[in-house]
């Protein structure tokens, strides 16, 4: 019995030990976050004011709150017109929630130039503004097939039909996606959906094949249009033309020709990627069976062409286009 | 031809002779039970309104009569079938058309081979306080008797048992070992019931539970209980299947050392809660212990007693945790109430007197609770993120006059909610009864007065520009039951509460997670004055007439304070 009784003695010691507090963690929502007032407690800050994103510098904000609240920081440049938008729900600004690498989140890139930065709160009435300078702007890494900016590249080949007022020219008429300048491809052409095309040859490029990664799941392809106000007919095709057998040539009918197909529905700039290995077979704008060997081969690609297309009976159409890249592992971050 | 007569004559008394037996036999192997009551309230809400309510109907009535009507049948000694129907009839039903019929119990129960004892159907259950148990509502542990028949009303139309057992429909036995030396007795325990049922996108819910008890002598038995609410998977197109493991371990002891009594009871265990095939769902993983100790001096009935618990902030044990009030619930007299028709809240009133707003199943999350009845226990014993200590005291005089107990309790959170400030809870409670008519010498009508308390507060530090909490509810009772002709009582009672202050309540997802806080301002009180007379043909009839006045004020909210005018009448009859 004793025994019994000292057994119990020690269980119940050893609940007393047990008293416990844990004071690492809470259960929920900060209280302070939910009815807490709001203040900043240290102001907003730049951290690099004057930052050069093409020598691979970055910048990032700073200030502590009086409690976690949803904050967006706005930055637009003044010239290009691009805006970047980083938000968050924190009580703080750091290195770690607010880096900016110069990319953009509403196109045209940014440019070397200053930029508005306002610092917003949701349900919050304070606004905080400020200003860094651009010095040079990122440089986004990938097989460039051009920006436009030094003119027509010889290599490239190009068909455009004889109808009306037709325009496959690189212009600057309006803020550009990056750079200063870009391709305008329109024109009425009321007899055929071709409106115009362009080729690019891989040997524009310093070789047989364009120099990509043999991996498609590796490659992206990336394009920037612009569908301009009252343009509702345009609709761009690319097409990625492979060599399958080796032979140095595209035979018609036998080796793989992928595509994309780009509607155009909303109007300015907008940034068109895929993956290379989802690209698909398109017969007349309809998924098909593959007309090769059905295998993605960014290694063996030949061609790219770029095709104007509209309804004929919809009359004029048109398209910009800008910045025509090849990215490796991601898909661009302008 | 004597012969012959002779013969028939034995014969006819001998068929005589069976069916007397036969008739004898009949008797023992079917019987009638149940019980027949006739309850009838007559409403009056009076409000206190800038402007006159005139959409609210102020005068409600309502009641009904009921028979549960029982057959036990016992086809031979060692099986014994119950079935009960419940004839129902709403005051208002007319030539039949407000009759319900309802099956109300039906269970089959019985013994293999003199040695494993089982039950299918209707079983009622419960294992300790942390595993599988039915905690008392909120407001009914010190309320008056006159209150307390409604509140009997309630537990029986609900299945709520005496011994704090949860209805269930599935299969349990039983069967134990014995031993010679070293211990005494093994007893095995084991029960399954279903708590939901297939349905599309909803996998079948189980509750299973097992008790083992080592009872080593009449001072000492240790348990193990182990029991699971789990989804059955594939029972639907669901992939994602509950599981709420529970495990504790159980030390009961017990020693008398001549008039002195000492006595400990301790349980300690863990609980897992998490989905299968479900990732974004949490896991959750927790413990608790439970100490106490009670020292008895028997011959003056004194005892004092102290405990310590410590429960696990992510202890979930929906066997123990849940609720007999469903708060999210509304009651059916006068549920919306002023011009505007606001829902109105459940009050003290309806918690007494309204079955319709009790839950009946076991609840696989914690339910909602209002913290103006109970922010310290509203999971009963076993309410996660408590800690600390109770002490009490209590006296039962041998003559059987009084009765009393006192407690007070120290708890305190061991995780914060929304803070890393923990609420500290504060208890004292005590109640008395007096059994007035044995003071006086050769008085032998019923003379009983009792009353009772409750005051708890809980407190929380602010923090930056948090407010503090500071939440204190007060419930008190007093009731009289006083015999004037034979058998015929007349019964008083006051029951109020009262509270005020600020907590913050905290809204969960589909897991369990807390994922806001709601502040919650209270300032208010409730009160309910009845008095009545009540006749009793026999310890299990009785005829009660009762008038109550119960008042609600609330000064956060935008209803008025309002009155509520009862007569009720209650005839009770089990058999």
């Amino acid at each position: 019995m004793k025994k019994i009784y000292l057994l119990y003695l020690a269980t119940a010691l050893a609940a007393f030990q047990s008293c416990r507090k844990e004071t690492d963690a809470f259960d929920g929502p900060s209280l302070n976050d939910i009815y807490g007032e709001f203040s900043i407690i240290e102001n907003f800050d730049i951290i690099n004011r004057s930052v050069d994103f093409a020598a691979g510098q970055t910048t990032s904000f700073s200030a502590i709150f009086s409690k976690s609240v949803s904050w967006q920081v706005k930055i637009s440049g003044l010239q290009s017109g691009g805006v970047k938008y980083i938000s968050g729900i924190s009580n703080m600004l750091d290195n770690s929630n607010s880096l900016w690498n110069g990319s953009t989140t509403n196109l045209p890139m940014f440019t070397s130039e200053t930029c508005a930065v306002e610092l917003t709160f949701e349900n919050e009435i304070d606004t905080i503004r400020d200003t860094l300078e651009v010095i040079s702007p990122k440089i986004n890494e990938g097989l460039l097939l051009s920006d436009f900016e030094t003119g027509w590249n010889p290599a490239w080949s190009s068909f455009v039909q004889s109808g009306a007022d037709m325009s496959f020219v690189i212009t600057d008429n309006i803020v550009s996606a990056q750079g200063s300048k870009y391709y305008d491809m329109g024109g009425a052409v009321d007899w055929d959906y071709l409106i115009g095309l362009i080729d690019i040859p891989g040997s524009a490029y310093g070789a047989q094949y364009f120099p990509l990664n043999n991996n498609p799941d590796n490659i992206y392809f990336n394009v920037l249009l612009n569908n301009p106000p009252g343009i509702t007919n345009s609709i761009v095709l690319f097409q990625f033309r492979e060599d399958d057998n080796g032979d140095g040539i595209y035979t018609d009918g036998a080796e793989d020709m992928f595509s994309i197909q780009v509607v155009m529905t909303e109007t300015g700039w907008q940034q068109i990627s895929s993956k290379y290995a989802d690209l698909a077979t398109l017969i007349n704008g309809v998924a098909a069976d593959p007309i090769g060997n059905g295998i993605h081969e960014p290694d063996k690609l030949l061609q790219v062409s770029i095709l104007m297309l509209a309804n004929p009976a919809t009359g004029y159409s048109q398209a910009l286009m800008d910045f025509l890249i090849f990215t490796d592992g991601k898909a661009l971050e302008p | 031809m004597k012969k012959n007569l002779l013969y028939i004559v034995l014969f006819v008394a001998n068929s005589m002779l069976q069916q007397i037996a036969s008739a004898q036999e009949t008797e023992s192997k079917f019987s009638l039970n149940g019980a027949a009551r006739a309850v009838l309230f007559s409403d009056d809400l009076q409000q206190e309104n800038l402007v006159a309510d005139t959409i609210t109907a102020p005068k409600e009535n309502s009641g009904h009569t009921l028979v549960d009507l029982g057959i036990n049948i016992r086809p031979n000694k060692n099986i014994e079938i119950q079935g009960m129907v419940r004839i129902r009839n709403d005051f208002g039903g007319f030539w039949g058309s407000g009759i319900t019929f309802d099956e109300r119990q039906l269970y089959v129960k019985g013994i293999i081979g003199n040695v494993v004892r089982y039950q299918l159907g209707d079983i009622n259950y419960k294992l300790t306080p942390y595993t599988f148990f039915n905690n008392n509502t909120e407001l009914t542990q010190i309320n008056p008797t006159i209150f307390n028949q409604f509140e009997e009303i309630i537990k029986y139309d609900n299945f709520y048992d005496a011994d704090n057992t949860w209805r269930q429909q599935g299969a349990a036995t039983d069967f134990s070992l014995q031993f010679s030396k070293y211990i005494n007795e093994i007893r095995f325990n084991l029960f399954t019931s279903r708590i939901q049922a297939t349905a599309p996108g909803v996998n079948e819910q189980l509750f299973s539970g097992l008790n083992i008890s080592l009872v080593q002598s009449k001072y000492a038995t240790l348990g193990v209980n182990y029991v699971n609410l789990y989804d059955i998977a594939g029972t639907s197109n669901n992939p994602a299947t509950f599981h709420n493991p529970v495990t504790t371990f159980t030390l009961d002891v017990e020693y008398k050392l001549k008039d002195w009594q000492l006595s400990g009871k301790s349980e300690a265990g863990q609980s897992k809660t998490y989905y299968d095939e479900l990732n974004e769902a949490p896991s959750l993983s927790d413990y608790f212990v439970d100490g106490s100790l009670q020292l008895k001096y028997i011959p003056a009935g004194v005892f004092i007693n102290a405990q310590y618990k410590s429960i696990g902030p992510d202890f979930r044990s929906p066997g123990a945790q849940t609720k007999r009030l469903d708060f999210n619930k509304y009651p059916r007299a006068y549920d919306r109430i002023t011009n505007d028709q606001v829902l109105r809240p459940l009050t003290m009133l309806d918690v007494f007197r309204d079955a319709a707003i009790y839950n009946l199943q076991l609840q696989k999350d914690l339910m909602l609770f209002d913290p103006k009845y109970d922010n310290i226990t509203p999971y009963g014993t076993a309410t996660p993120n408590r800690q600390g200590i109770t002490i009490g005291a209590g006296y039962n005089d041998k003559k059987e006059i009084f009765s009393a107990t006192a407690a007070y309790s120290m708890l305190t959170e061991i995780r914060g909610q929304g803070t890393f400030n923990l609420r500290t809870f504060n208890r004292v409670e005590g109640k008395l009864s007096v059994q007035a008519n044995k003071l006086i010498k050769d008085y032998e009508k019923l003379l009983r007065f009792e009353i009772g308390i409750m005051n708890d507060q809980t407190n929380r530090v602010g923090q930056e520009s948090v407010a503090p909490i500071d939440l204190k509810s007060n419930i008190f009772s007093a009731g009289i039951e006083a015999e004037t002709f034979s058998k015929l009582d007349i019964i008083l009672g006051i029951q109020s509460v009262t509270y005020d202050g600020k907590e913050y309540m905290p809204d969960f997802n589909n897991f369990g997670e807390i994922v806001y806080f709601n502040a919650y301002l209270l300032n208010g009180s409730e009160s309910l004055l009845g008095s009545g007379l009540r006749y009793r043909f026999s310890d299990a009839i009785f005829l009660s007439a009762m008038y109550n006045k119960f008042t609600w004020t609330d000064n956060t909210t935008e209803l008025p304070t309002y009155t509520i005018n009862e007569f009720a009448f209650i005839f009770q009859m089990n058999f």
